[in-house]
């Protein structure tokens, strides 16, 4: 099932929508909005996902982290290594 | 005076006499005359209203002589400089803020003319309703000069279109534009009316448009549009004066809804303006020709004198008046930086910001616009990688979110930190670019909430999602959208040789 | 000094009004039935500098908003309840002189 979800990168100055499948893995969704705001924001490859304040884990898919449709979340860069 | 010998009376002598003409009713109550639900809320007995003043007096007579004047004066500087020829000569930004304002301006005041004849009708005070009759005639006049002086221009730039087709338009902004102006010009009670259009959006704001870019205007060599809104504020007092006895009125027996009527409407005047006038001001305008930042602008125009009206009122400053200031430093920056990556979905052109620009920019807004810079460095970095004329390598395909109260783009906050909100009502989502946007609505949700913006629209299959089908459902095609001012002919962008 | 030259408005004409700079405030002066009259340059409506408005027939009008003022006085013609700041002004030897701490 399609799942759109209010998306913000960090760095960017708007919320896109992000268009992804309840089977997608989480990481599909920094991905999607890295690539949709690239022309503001230079793409990193490493991120992180969070939503309602809590981080979620990359690997998950998107039903199984919980996210419903128009649900905010927030994409920023990995903490470096 | 010279013509003092023709006249029997001076208006001062009899005009008092005449202002105030409101009598009892015998046959009908008067709440048949003036039910609440036209004439507003509180509803008070005639005696509450009858010391309504306003202190700039006019009789018609003098209305029809000024009025005539001024059509006459507006007239002969077009016929001196309303050409094409005289608009090419202008920088292209420039008449990129010149189709900003011609879009979003005209038929709102057009809608304010309904507002004005509601009052004229149901307004409770014999004076309020001939000033209210005034105002609506004055609001005419505003539609048809720009409608009149920009159609000249439109077999030059099919972009001045859009001076009449705005508000009928899908258009994103239109859209915005439309769920303000109906709450506020159309259906609002002449006691709304009063304080939301004309105490806080005439009084607090226009002046930001018709004095500060006015006096842009004059420096960018647009004599044709400072003329036109310099006409055009001239009635401008006239009837604004409409708002402070109302709310006067409203503060003393009911100051908590006169607060939340201040508050609701200084909050959406102040995103129409941060868009309409913020981009004029800090982008549109030649740099060499800016003489204060629209932040400075505000400064002058709207926060002192707005702020010592509330006093003089016994209001407090709205709520939120730490997230305004805030957002006075970013808000447009936010909105236009985005707005130039989807430059396609408006009608006019937007530019970017070089070197002297961004400097600039530094340093009027030293506390923000620093998070600025990266966006600005990217976007000028992808116009170096392709080089002039290609438009797509710095422009954005995917739907954005709107508020769904103000229906303008995610864009409160700073990058660092993005204001949106979603909120759950039954099975409704809702997202919010701002904590006032959020308040507000849920003031008034049965009013709100059947409104789709255009991501539900998309997503109810009433909008397509594609870019290029999106951008013919706003009404716009390759002869008018918007590009970049320069076509990316840029002396920054040109690449090294070799 | 109270007393402050108004640098370069000794030629004022009759029926003439120009701005200047007095102690750093800007001043507006006139000239109606040979005397001249100083005001704070600013419309009591909106601060908008009366300068840029017209003078005519011994009524002051702002450019914005078309407030009226008699020019003899200051008073509010429309609306009436409202006036400029006056200030006291002389001549001597050619040049005017105001004081922006008194009124006239």
């Amino acid at each position: 099932m399609l799942v759109p979800l209010y998306g913000f990168l960090l760095g960017d100055t708007l919320g896109l929508i992000v268009l992804v499948q309840d089977t997608d893995p989480v990481a599909r969704i920094a991905e999607s909005l890295e690539q949709a705001a690239c022309m503001r924001v230079v793409p990193t490859g490493r991120n992180r996902v969070a939503s309602g304040g809590r981080e979620l884990d990359l690997e998950m898919t998107v039903a199984q982290a919980g996210l419903a449709a128009l649900d905010r979340v927030d994409v920023y860069p990995a903490k470096a290594d | 005076m010279k013509d003092e010998a023709t006249r029997s009376l001076k208006r001062e002598q009899w005009h008092d006499l005449a202002r105030k003409l409101d009598w009892g009713f015998s046959y009908v109550d008067a709440k048949d005359v003036f039910p609440e639900a036209m004439s507003g809320t509180p509803w008070l007995s005639h005696q509450d209203w009858a010391d309504w003043d306003e202190p700039y007096r006019t009789s018609y007579t003098e209305y029809v002589s000024s009025q005539v004047a001024k059509e006459a004066s507006v007239n002969a500087v077009r016929e001196a400089i309303g050409r094409p020829e005289d608009f090419a000569r202008l920088e292209r930004p420039w008449l990129s803020a010149l189709k900003l304002h011609s879009a979003t301006l005209p038929l709102a005041e057009f809608a304010a003319a309904i507002g004005n004849l509601r009052a004229a009708r149901f307004g409770r005070d014999s004076a309020w309703r001939t000033t209210a009759a005034f105002g609506a005639m004055d609001e005419f006049r505003h539609t048809q000069i720009p409608l009149l002086l920009m159609h000249g221009l439109l077999p030059w730039d099919p972009q001045f279109d859009w001076t009449h087709k705005f508000f009928h338009s899908e258009n994103w902004v239109a859209v915005a534009g439309r769920h303000l102006a109906d709450e506020l010009l159309l259906c609002a009670n002449p006691i709304e009316f009063a304080v939301g259009t004309n105490f806080v959006f005439e009084t607090g704001f226009t002046n930001l448009q018709f004095i500060g870019l006015s006096s842009l205007a004059r420096n960018t060599g647009d004599r044709m549009f400072e003329n036109m809104v310099n006409s055009i504020q001239t009635d401008e007092a006239r009837h604004a004066q409409i708002g402070k006895p109302v709310l006067a009125t409203l503060v003393k027996h009911d100051p908590e809804y006169a607060q939340y009527l201040v508050d609701k409407w200084f909050w959406r005047s102040w995103h129409f303006f941060a868009v309409v006038t913020g981009f004029a001001m800090d982008y549109l305008t030649p740099v060499r020709d800016r003489t204060a930042s629209f932040k400075e602008f505000m400064q002058e125009w709207v926060l002192g004198q707005f702020q010592a009206s509330l006093e003089e009122m016994g209001l407090k400053r709205p709520w939120y008046w730490d997230t305004f200031l805030a957002s006075l430093d970013n808000y447009h920056h936010m909105v236009y930086a985005s707005a130039y990556t989807y430059r396609a979905t408006v009608w006019f052109d937007m530019v970017v910001p070089g070197p002297e620009e961004r400097a600039w920019l530094r340093e009027k807004y030293p506390d923000s616009w620093p998070e600025f810079e990266p966006i600005w460095d990217r976007i000028s970095e992808r116009w170096k990688e392709v080089g002039p004329e290609v438009e797509w390598h710095t422009h954005g395909a995917t739907p954005v979110g709107f508020c769904a109260l103000c229906q303008m783009v995610l864009c409160e906050g700073a990058p660092g930190n993005n204001h949106a909100r979603v909120i759950r009502r039954g099975t409704d989502a809702h997202i919010f670019c701002s904590e006032p946007c959020q308040w507000l609505f849920e003031k008034e949700p049965d009013r709100y909430e059947g409104h789709k913006d255009v991501v539900k629209r998309i997503l109810a299959g009433e909008a397509p999602a594609n870019l290029l089908q999106l951008l013919r459902h706003f009404g716009l095609s390759p002869g008018d959208w918007g590009r970049d001012a320069h076509r990316g002919h840029y002396p920054w962008a040109k690449r090294e040789a070799g | 000094m109270p007393w402050c030259k108004a640098e370069g408005m000794g030629d004022l004409w009759e029926g003439e009004m120009r701005s200047c700079k007095v102690e750093g405030n800007p001043v507006l002066l006139l000239k109606q039935a040979g005397r001249v009259h100083a005001y704070a340059d600013r419309c009591a409506h909106q601060a908008v500098p009366m300068s840029e408005g017209r003078f005519r027939d011994g009524v002051l009008t702002c450019r914005a908003h078309e407030y009226a003022y008699d020019a003899a006085t200051g008073a509010g013609i429309n609306p009436g309840n409202v006036r400029l700041r006056a200030y006291a002004t002389k001549s001597e030897a050619g040049e005017i002189w105001v004081d922006t701490t008194r009124a006239p």
